[in-house]
């Protein structure tokens, strides 16, 4: 009776296993190549899946295949090796994943020109060869970004900053070096930070809501396009530092590529115009089945994404946020357990849906949101924060101290006597001015990771606000936050329920994540 | 003996309302001005603001939206409070009409009363609900539209600010009335004049702003509208001596104004 069991559960895998072949081959989903090395040459496809741990990512190229060969968001055009396509990776939610980090280094042995000591080491003047020495990329996708201190307007002029800065740990040993420290020969700090998507750019860098010549949260000057001179988003990098995709794409190729010589006008405009039709999401899920199904919600999958509106405010039952239309909310019973367990899913994301836009919190001493005339606490949700439509970015210069990476929330390793982990990212005290009033909610003295914004505006209240991100193909892009200090959903989940004192239970956080994981 | 501890219990509440309504009667209609705590209490729907002076819990305003006039103060600090002791009582506080707050710079970790709700403290008129709204500004119908006036001439623009405070999230909206006027009259010259405020306390004590604050607004205000593209000549000025209050409506002192001439 054993054996035939047995070999009855084989029958079954096995009738499995082939009928995914089938189905795959059959709807053209065999599996692409998935890292695309600079200069492949390959084509891709107008619409594209990848598969990741939790089902598949789907990209969708609106102006249908493009030929990668000689095109600049696929050419090594710098003298590292490098293409803009090395850290914003299809396979990888057009970000880049730990995983895919890890698995490149074992395959080359490290020698890919993704670990470009420029920024692929926690600092240039480390050995090469040693995975320590890249150990910010391999453990937590950190690329390094150097940036001039003090900072510098859009003009290149000097800013004189609100607040002295002071650099309390290095463990990296770039922030104190002679040459790439602050007070060394390019007077730079080094932070550390993801690779942000570079798909459903036309979401990101709206400005159809809340773009003047103000800061809506701030009242200091936004910035400006240099080809038309309005004002723009700022929604773009996690600082604001880059005001259009040009400019940002030119800034990388200077120094994510080392490239010699700035790009030409016509390949910018080649760079921006792929990348503004470029979609992306979550368009199959192992649990959840098709999240791209005639009648299916809305704010799913790369094709909606495509087709949907930008510069909404979806904080609000007219748009929503990720519309569901409650097609998953008390689905039909099935006697079938593929599609019962199917059912039970969609229901547990669309629960996650309701945790997500409807469970209230209170929100506590988070600069730019409590400080904008809303109050220090609201009683509000996490759409609150992440209210645009179909990305859950902020609507416009969506920068925030959510506490990733400011103390006393930032990730710390324990320090006690027992506690062998060492701390990996950078430390910096900041000092605000006596004369100027403090940060409504950190003081003159805080202590922090990254200081965000800071280092582009020179001003204290900006110290640790990170532009919010979209959260599109989450499933392929671990890990999460600025500082990858969140390896997975739930450790993103926990972050807010520590940091907010929120208090899920642990159906609540199960959905949510479930939830995260299908967009 | 339970029933003789709530009878003396039930004594106890009828007194200290007849007290507290007895108190709040002989305030009723007076302005006050005081720096306090500001207290949220939560409710069923959204939370309230609230603010103890003087031995009376004062009801300052609920939670909504930007759009709001009354706009919540941060926990965290104490707040300026001035207003005129009403007849209501919402949330368990004497009502503050014609309120104003602004949250002083300064941190005060002794803010941080948050008090739970209580089925006897309803917030039945809330236009923003605590989570996403119906898909407007809470505030925007009760809006009445623009008196649209030829742009001619000179005009003055006053801005007001926080205490102690330069720009902030409350300028955006003047500053971009002031761009747009001066665009529409081809302004060639702009004079600023930005102030700082004396606030007369109830208590019988002045409290001034930083003096320093008065050259702030006015060099953040030129230097914003400059980098904005107002290209016009500027005249940049500031009050060396505080804007006196009496009491009344002293918030008014923490501002600037802008003359924008063609």
């Amino acid at each position: 009776m054993k054996i035939f069991k047995a070999v009855s559960q084989r029958y079954v895998a096995a009738w499995l296993a082939g009928l995914v072949t089938v189905f795959m081959a059959t709807q053209g989903l065999a599996q692409p190549d998935e890292w695309w090395s600079p200069g492949d040459g390959r084509v891709l496809p107008a619409y594209v899946e990848y598969s990741n741990t939790f089902g598949r990512y789907g990209l969708v190229n609106t102006q249908g295949p493009v030929e990668t060969s000689g095109h600049p968001f696929f050419e090594p055009l710098g003298s590292n090796g490098r293409a803009c396509v090395t850290c914003h990776q299809p396979a990888d939610g057009m970000s880049l994943s730990v995983k895919s980090i890890r698995q490149r280094w074992e395959e080359t042995g490290g020698t890919d020109p993704l670990f470009a000591a420029f920024d692929g080491m926690n600092c240039p003047h480390l050995s090469a060869e040693d995975p320590a020495s890249h150990s910010l990329l391999l453990d937590r996708g950190l690329i390094r970004v150097p940036l001039a201190w003090p900072p510098r307007n859009q003009a290149g002029e000097n800013i004189e900053p609100e607040f002295t800065l002071e650099v309390v740990r290095d463990p990296t040993g770039c922030n104190t070096h002679p040459v790439y420290g602050m007070e060394g020969e390019r007077r730079e700090i080094s932070v550390y930070r993801r690779p942000r998507p570079a798909a459903n750019l036309r979401y990101v860098t709206s400005s159809l809501f809340g773009v003047s010549r103000f800061v809506g949260k701030t009242g200091m000057l936004a910035s400006t396009d240099p080809d038309t001179g309005l004002p723009v988003n700022m929604n773009m990098m996690a600082d604001a530092r880059e005001p259009t995709l040009k400019t940002q794409a030119q800034s990388a190729a200077m120094g994510h590529l080392e490239k010699q010589t700035p790009l030409s006008a016509a390949q910018l405009e080649q760079i921006t115009t792929f990348e503004l039709q470029l979609y992306g999401a979550q368009s199959w899920s192992v649990s959840a089945g098709s999240l791209m199904e005639e009648g299916g919600p809305s704010g799913f999958g790369p094709r909606n994404m495509a087709t949907g509106r930008d510069g909404v405010l979806g904080n609000n039952i007219t748009n929503f946020v990720f519309p569901m239309e409650e097609r998953w909310h008390d689905l039909p019973d099935s006697e079938h357990a593929i599609d019962a367990n199917r059912i039970a899913f969609r229901e547990s994301v669309a629960r996650g849906h309701d945790v997500f836009f409807y469970r209230t919190f209170w929100i506590k001493d988070a600069m730019h949101i409590n400080s904008v005339g809303l109050g220090n606490p609201i009683k509000r949700t996490c759409s609150t924060c992440h209210g645009m439509h179909m990305t859950a970015m902020d609507t416009a210069n969506g920068w925030m101290d959510l506490g990733t990476t400011n103390l006393p929330w930032a990730l710390e390793p324990p320090v006690s006597p027992w506690a062998d982990k060492k701390p990996e990212m950078p430390l910096f005290k900041i000092t605000c001015r006596a004369d100027l009033p403090p940060h409504p909610f950190l003081g003159r003295e805080i202590y922090t990771q990254d200081p965000g914004r800071a280092l582009i505006s020179g001003k204290c209240d900006d110290v640790g606000a990170i532009v919010i991100q979209q959260f599109r193909g989450l499933s392929a892009r671990a890990p999460y936050f600025s500082n990858g200090s969140a390896a997975n959903l739930r450790e993103l989940v926990d972050f807010y329920d520590r940091r907010f004192n929120i208090r899920y239970t642990e159906q609540e956080k199960q959905d949510l994540i479930n939830f995260l994981r299908v967009l | 003996m339970r029933k003789i501890w709530q009878s003396v219990g039930r004594l106890f509440l009828f007194a200290t309302s007849m007290l507290c309504t007895l108190t709040y009667a002989q305030e009723q209609g007076q302005r006050v001005q005081f720096v306090a705590c500001p207290i949220v209490r939560d409710t069923a729907t959204v939370p309230c603001w609230l603010t103890r002076y003087d031995d009376t819990l004062y009801y300052m305003g609920i939670q909504s939206d930007v759009s709001a006039d009354f706009q919540p103060p941060l926990q965290g600090h104490q707040v300026l409070v001035e207003g005129v002791v009403g007849s209501e009582m919402i949330c368990g506080g004497v009502v503050l009409e014609d309120i104003k707050v602004s949250t002083m710079p300064e941190l005060d970790g002794s803010c941080n009363t948050m008090l739970p709700a209580e089925e006897r403290y309803v917030i039945e008129v809330y236009p923003r609900p605590p989570g996403p709204s119906g898909g407007r500004l809470a505030f925007q119908a009760n809006i009445d539209p623009p008196v649209l006036e030829p742009s001619v001439g000179q005009k003055t623009f006053t801005l007001y600010f926080d205490f102690d405070k330069g720009v902030t999230f409350r300028q955006p909206r003047d500053l971009t009335a002031i761009m747009s006027y001066a665009g529409e009259i081809n302004a060639t010259r702009v004079e600023i004049q930005a102030y700082y405020a004396r606030h007369q306390l109830s208590v019988g004590q002045a409290l001034d702003e930083n003096p320093a604050v008065a050259r702030r607004r006015a060099e953040q205000l030129a230097e914003l509208l400059q980098g904005a593209g107002l290209e016009a000549e500027f005249s940049v000025n500031w009050s060396t001596t505080p804007r006196t209050g009496n009491g009344v409506e002293d918030w008014r002192g923490r501002s600037a104004e802008v003359t924008v001439i063609p």
